[in-house]
């Protein structure tokens, strides 16, 4: 299957500004049910409390995306001008196929029993909303990856390898 | 009309009997009461025996909920457990923001009444409808995060939310917490509750969800309040950034931040715990359920004896109790012994206190070597101060005798030793000296649950210089008892309403702002009316008093320590000041005469039916007391 329309922008989620407050979760759950809960929720967070490590767990809209291709009904499309992978609830059979494939485990069961996945809002996703430390940020592509490349750039830098002889044994 | 923000169902389990039961919420009470302690302190009075032992099984234990629990309104996550406190004797109610509150209403409760004793150590385990009394035999003695881990790893369930004690609530000391995945109920030993219940833990897991009455409305006041009170208020902006320990640059310069157990209000090494420190080791911010401010910080320590310790806080209580009051300027140390507190399960604030008061009486040589096993136990010792945290967490050696707390150690050491006790009717006094502010004595003396600084906090026009009476300023004397009756009166109102609507200390004081949040949450169309949503805090103030007045509070014991009252401070802006008793009195007799109590400080007949707690007027059975 040929690879779809890259995208403009990409759900970024930086696990080092999570703070676990689960806003997201409840954001998402709101604008898809007009509830608060987590189990509508189609972004959920799990925490090692001691230790401060919390990750979210979303959807990252995979391009190929393996849910696509497990899907036997051509239930899961992507939208073309977000990129988004979603669900046509029309022909979806709730077979549970494209749960097994996703990498991140990011397809869930709402309260309702349809399987669910992040949709991206239609370009405008509550979860980067209710997130006011900047965790989840829906970015352009290109600029998202140059601040994580800065970022590593930046450590060669501290390491004092940026110039100097050392720069030139760097590949 | 809608009605939104509860559950409608309240769970009680009599433990003895492994009875669970099922009743619905009282609506005339949340009306009332609004949720959290207010909701709970009414539960309390109905199901509690006067009088009870509050370590015996006659104790009631309750975890409530609050309308604003599991929703998007801003730093919502708070939530009370309810209970008669083994430190004082008296109402405690302990908060904390984990994500429990929301996980019990998530489950389909607004609360949960414990009664009774386990047979043995056990874990109630809370699945949507599904309730279980749970062997935890294995789990005793065991730390409180190993007790989480243990309880999801056995019940196969990443998600579930677990609430638990440590060793020291099994070894029932007196002021031993909860911890709230990784957030503690910390103060007046509710953990020890738990522990003589033989309850561990406490798992629930909801896969339910809270509906708000007025979704629309509801939005509107949620974004209102984040974006004023939060995101463009410039007081947020400090806790954003450092979190609660960003105020000890502030107290310390108003000579307000208790020294070496209260004989001084300025600790000459501050700046060697402050938030500046604390920033240089913070590795990770983190946030209660449902808050946008996250004022958590994590931090590692890197070097020294204690290196690899990875805690969360210390919080500005935590850091002045266990670090200047103890004359502890290494911040390891005051790290370390933070992350044993919530290990053990203590309260970092009555622990800090005990350990300096013990370290006090060190110094005076009523206590020895003899009695410390060889500890010196002097203010500044950073090794005797971790080294005492383990040993109250164990109840080992003089441990045993620290972890009855201040007032009934005391007892127990006597040689005068009370005389340099600082607590008020057994509460281990916060990080605030009333020397440097003198209504914030008057709030310590009168709050609900003793040494207190969450029922009233006015020390802050106090040293501002002014406060708000409606949209008017008013200029406030700081050493002047003029006018301070009705600050603390004005904020206990307003600080019950909000704890009871499940908002947090941080978040918001604008009580218009708070109301529309509540009211569109419960769709109780009073509290439209700003003025309900204060009388509804009144109403609280007043129905805990009624209960502490059972338990045999009176005027008398609304007082403070002899220390606060004939030791003058030694440096700062306060320096050479005691609070005068006169003054004391005199905000005493105003606040009193402003809550419309007797002179013993009991609520009146009168004062009740005024409020419309005609419900409560039964739990009034002293005589009429003198006018």
């Amino acid at each position: 299957m040929a690879a779809g329309p890259v995208p403009q922008k990409i759900l970024v989620v930086d696990m080092d500004r999570c703070t676990n407050c689960e806003r997201c979760v409840l954001a998402c759950n709101y604008v898809k049910t007009g509830r608060f809960g987590r189990t509508d929720s189609r972004i959920r967070v799990f925490a090692w409390k001691d230790t401060g490590d919390f990750v979210p767990v979303v959807c990252l809209h995979c391009n190929p995306a393996p849910c696509q291709e497990a899907c036997g009904v051509g239930a899961i499309h992507r939208d073309a001008k977000t990129g988004a992978v979603y669900i046509d609830y029309r022909n979806c059979i709730s077979c549970k196929a494209c749960m097994y494939a996703c990498p991140y485990g990011a397809i869930s069961i709402d309260s309702a029993g349809r399987v669910v996945k992040c949709d991206l809002c239609q370009g405008d996703p509550a979860c980067v909303k209710a997130c006011t430390f900047n965790a989840l940020r829906y970015e352009d592509a290109t600029r998202a990856v140059d601040k994580l490349s800065f970022e590593y750039a930046k450590t060669l830098k501290a390491a004092g390898v940026a110039k100097g002889p050392a720069a030139a044994i760097r590949p | 009309m809608p009605i939104g923000g509860y559950m409608g169902r309240i769970l009680i389990i009599d433990l003895s009997r492994e009875k669970i039961h099922v009743e619905p919420l009282n609506m005339e009470y949340a009306r009332k009461y609004i949720g959290g302690k207010g909701l709970a302190a009414r539960y309390l009075l109905d199901y509690l025996k006067p009088g009870a032992d509050p370590l015996s099984p006659d104790n009631v234990f309750i975890v409530m909920t609050c309308p604003t629990n599991g929703t998007l309104a801003p730093a919502s996550g708070k939530y009370p457990v309810v209970t008669k406190s083994p430190l004082t004797g008296i109402w405690v109610d302990s908060h904390s923001g984990g994500p429990i509150g929301a996980e019990l209403k998530y489950a389909g409760f607004d609360g949960l009444i414990l009664l009774g004793k386990a047979k043995e150590p056990s874990y109630i385990y809370i699945d949507d409808g599904h309730v279980e009394i749970r062997s935890a035999k294995h789990m005793w003695g065991k730390t409180t995060s190993e007790t989480r881990e243990m309880v999801k790893e056995e019940l196969g369930d990443p998600m579930v939310k677990v609430m638990c004690i440590g060793p020291a609530g099994e070894k029932l000391v007196r002021f031993a917490a909860i911890d709230s995945e990784g957030r503690q109920h910390g103060r007046g030993g509710v953990g020890a509750v738990l522990g003589s219940k033989n309850v561990k833990a406490i798992a629930v897991r909801g896969s339910g969800y809270v509906e708000v009455a007025f979704p629309d409305e509801f939005e509107k006041a949620s974004e209102e309040m984040a974006r004023k009170d939060i995101f463009e208020n410039p007081e947020a902006e400090f806790g954003i950034k450092w979190g609660s320990i960003a105020i000890m640059w502030w107290t310390n310069e108003a000579g307000a931040l208790p020294t070496r157990n209260y004989t001084d209000g300025r600790f000459e090494k501050a700046s060697e715990i402050d938030a500046n420190v604390l920033l240089k080791h913070a590795v990770k911010r983190g946030a209660c359920f449902s808050c946008p401010i996250g004022c958590h910080n994590y931090v590692l320590i890197d070097y020294g004896p204690w290196a690899g310790t990875l805690t969360e806080g210390p919080e500005y209580e935590t850091a002045d109790l266990l670090g200047a009051n103890t004359g502890t300027s290494r911040f390891d140390a005051i790290a370390r012994a933070n992350k044993l507190c919530d290990e053990y399960g203590l309260d970092t604030i009555s622990t800090g206190s005990v350990i300096a008061w013990a370290m006090e009486l060190f110094e005076r040589g009523i206590l020895t070597t003899k009695d410390t096993d060889g500890l010196e136990l002097r203010f500044g010792n950073a090794e005797a101060l971790v080294e005492m945290v383990e040993k109250i967490g164990k109840r080992e050696g003089i441990g045993d005798i620290l972890a009855e707390g201040t007032k009934l150690a005391a007892k127990k050491i006597g040689k005068g030793s009370e005389r340099y006790a600082v607590n008020v009717k057994g509460l281990e006094l916060p990080a605030y000296e009333p020397r440097a502010s003198p209504a914030m004595g008057l709030s310590y003396a009168v709050a609900d649950r003793g040494g207190c600084h969450l029922r009233s906090w006015p020390i802050g026009p106090e040293v501002f210089g002014a406060f708000w009476l409606g949209a008017k300023p008013v200029k406030l004397d700081r050493w002047s008892p003029k006018n301070k009756a009705l600050v603390v009166v004005q904020q206990e109102h307003q600080y019950a309403a909000k704890f009871a609507e499940g908002i947090c200390d941080f978040c918001c004081w604008d009580n218009q702002r708070l109301t529309n949040v509540l009211w569109t949450t419960t769709g109780f169309e009073e509290y439209k009316d700003v003025r309900n949503f204060e009388r509804a805090g009144e109403r609280i103030v007043n129905l805990i008093r009624i209960f502490n007045v059972r338990e045999g509070i009176t005027a008398k014991d609304d007082t403070l320590p002899p220390r606060i009252f004939e030791d003058p401070l030694k440096t700062g802006p306060a320096a050479g000041r005691v609070l005068p008793r006169d003054v004391f009195e005199t905000m005493k007799r105003d606040y009193y005469r402003l809550r419309g109590w007797d002179k013993q400080g009991r609520p009146t007949p009168e004062k009740i039916k005024e409020l419309g707690m005609d419900d409560a007027l039964k739990f009034i059975t002293w005589a009429k007391g003198e006018k």
